[in-house]
């Protein structure tokens, strides 16, 4: 099993996404875990791409191919664990994007990836996204959380200014907000009145999961 | 006989003009919305700007165009003024370099002297990026993005002197801006990628080496290179070593006005314009032929230079 997490870890890294898709395949008619196999296999790969980008070896195409890797590994296993979700009739609702004025989405991404191995309903509204979009598709499908990416410092604010806008709508406290995104941190999630910060996709899912 | 800007930037000791931006912001353009609208609704304000960066000794002055493509005019609504916002940054440039002419020509002694001619003055098309990505990272093609500089440069009734290419963080990007220049026009073309430091040399975010990009850019024609934005002057000193024996070509460099601190969301520039001018005259030194300012660099730090450039003051009084 080590070997074969080993592969898909390398698969997403190398930016080979018909191998990341076979793999993910191979999962489905093996029955392996598939929360493991992403946890431990797929989403390796891609914190492995963002330590080559912090030493200057991964520029961002590296970083595009990785991420289509995973994402032809989700495109295969997503039909099962949506299904699944609906079984366990979903632990939760989430609406994810990345704030207005910030094209960065992989670690967004990725999030939204482990939400979903781990049973939440997850909406992922992309990049740039309007903050009055976030308030609208919240309320659509009954979110009950709403998860804030930001990672540039000059587009952080905007994660202040969807709180602000969902207090100015009286539904502060309908929802449940965390933030994310490299120049973020607990300090700012306190300072603009989030209930909670991640720091990587691992820790959103614990997050979540103790607020609701 | 009048210096022409190919002999300007061959004989070296050329100064650029620093930041348009931050000067806009500081005269209350509001952040986020697009300073080439101001061609229409703020020309004095361009003037202002421009006569400053001329009064200061800039040889080269950049129109206000800088993101006026028509996609990213679009976003703002004014798609429809390709045309009218890009003539006008050209028509600008070229009346502040007349009135600045005349005003010098109403000094006896600049007359007397006979040195009119002498002191040469250049309108610079500054082309940023398009914005459209090209693959892995985004979904546009080469056709699309080289379509989009064109309609840029097709949209242009003014004549100027250079077609300066910057900022561009993808060389394929670049190439294809010089591609579209060189069918349009007959001036010459600068082609200026930003980079960043990194462990292993210089890097755009594509990861483009700049040694390599120059090589390939002199290979595609391309007249003068450079490297502008993202570093500060002092990183800019190892880049100029790497792109002066690269290329046998005309160089530019175009620092920022230090590494930005981030106050409120919005980056500060607090490099002191003595610091930047130390600099710049070492990047002359290192056989660097042009040397202006980007983000956060003002008249003062384009002053600064040329007082240490030209010790007899030949930037205006």
């Amino acid at each position: 099993m080590k070997q074969f997490l080993n592969h898909c870890a390398r698969a997403v890294l190398e930016g080979d996404k018909p191998l990341a898709a076979d793999l993910a395949s191979k999962v489905l008619t093996e029955r392996y875990d598939i929360l493991q196999v992403i946890e431990q296999g797929f989403a390796v790969g891609i914190r492995q791409a963002g330590e080559l980008w912090k030493k200057g070896e991964y520029f961002l195409p590296e970083l595009a191919f990785s991420a289509e890797a995973m994402k032809g590994a989700m495109d295969v296993l997503n039909p099962e664990l949506l299904e699944r979700a609906d079984q366990d009739r979903s632990r939760g609702v989430v609406v994810i994007g990345t704030v207005q004025g910030d094209i960065h989405d992989i670690g967004k991404t990725l999030v939204a990836t482990m939400l979903t191995a781990n049973g939440y309903r997850v909406i992922d509204m992309g990049a740039d996204t309007q903050h009055a979009r976030f308030l609208e598709e919240a309320t659509k499908h009954r979110a009950d959380v709403l998860c804030l990416s930001a990672l540039l410092t000059t587009t952080m604010a905007g994660q202040r200014e969807v709180i602000e806008l969902l207090k100015k709508q009286k539904r502060r406290d309908t929802i449940k907000v965390v933030i994310g995104g490299a120049p973020t941190s607990a300090q700012w999630a306190r300072e603009i009145g989030a209930d909670g910060y991640a720091e990587n996709a691992v820790e959103a899912v614990h997050v979540i999961a103790s607020l609701l | 006989m009048r210096v022409t800007v190919r002999e300007l930037f061959e004989r070296g000791g050329a100064l650029l003009d620093g930041g348009m931006g931050s000067m806009l912001i500081a005269a209350g353009l509001q952040a986020g919305s697009p300073p080439e609208e101001w061609n229409h609704t703020n020309p004095d304000t361009l003037m202002r700007v421009h006569a400053s960066y001329l009064a200061a000794g800039a040889d080269v002055i950049s129109t206000n165009t800088f993101g006026a493509t028509a996609a990213r005019l679009e976003d703002h609504g004014l798609g429809d003024q390709l045309r009218s916002i890009n003539t006008a940054g050209v028509r600008l440039a070229r009346d502040a370099i007349a009135r600045f002419r005349d005003g010098r020509m109403d000094m006896s002694q600049r007359r007397d002297s006979g040195d009119e001619t002498a002191d040469a003055r250049f309108v610079a098309l500054s082309i940023g990026p398009t914005g459209k990505m090209l693959p892995p990272v985004g979904a546009a093609s080469e056709d699309e993005v080289k379509a989009e500089f064109t309609a840029q440069f097709r949209s242009i009734e003014e004549d100027f002197d250079l077609v300066l290419i910057e900022t561009i963080f993808d060389l394929r990007e670049g190439l294809l801006a010089l591609e579209a220049a060189k069918d349009t026009f007959p001036y010459p073309v600068a082609v200026s990628l930003t980079y960043n430091t990194n462990p292993r040399g210089f890097f755009t975010v594509m990861g483009d080496e700049a040694g390599a990009a120059v090589k390939q850019l002199q290979a595609a024609g391309a007249d003068i290179v450079g490297a502008n934005c993202s570093i500060s002057s002092g990183d800019m000193l190892a880049l100029a070593d790497v792109l002066r024996r690269s290329t046998d070509l005309p160089i530019l460099c175009q620092p920022n006005a230090g590494n930005p601190t981030v106050e409120n969301h919005v980056p500060v520039y607090g490099q002191r314009p003595e610091e930047f001018a130390g600099d710049a005259i070492k990047l002359f030194e290192k056989g660097i032929n042009a040397v202006g300012g980007c983000c956060g660099t003002t008249p003062d730090f384009i002053g600064e230079v040329s007082a240490r450039l030209r010790p007899e003051g030949a930037a205006g009084s």
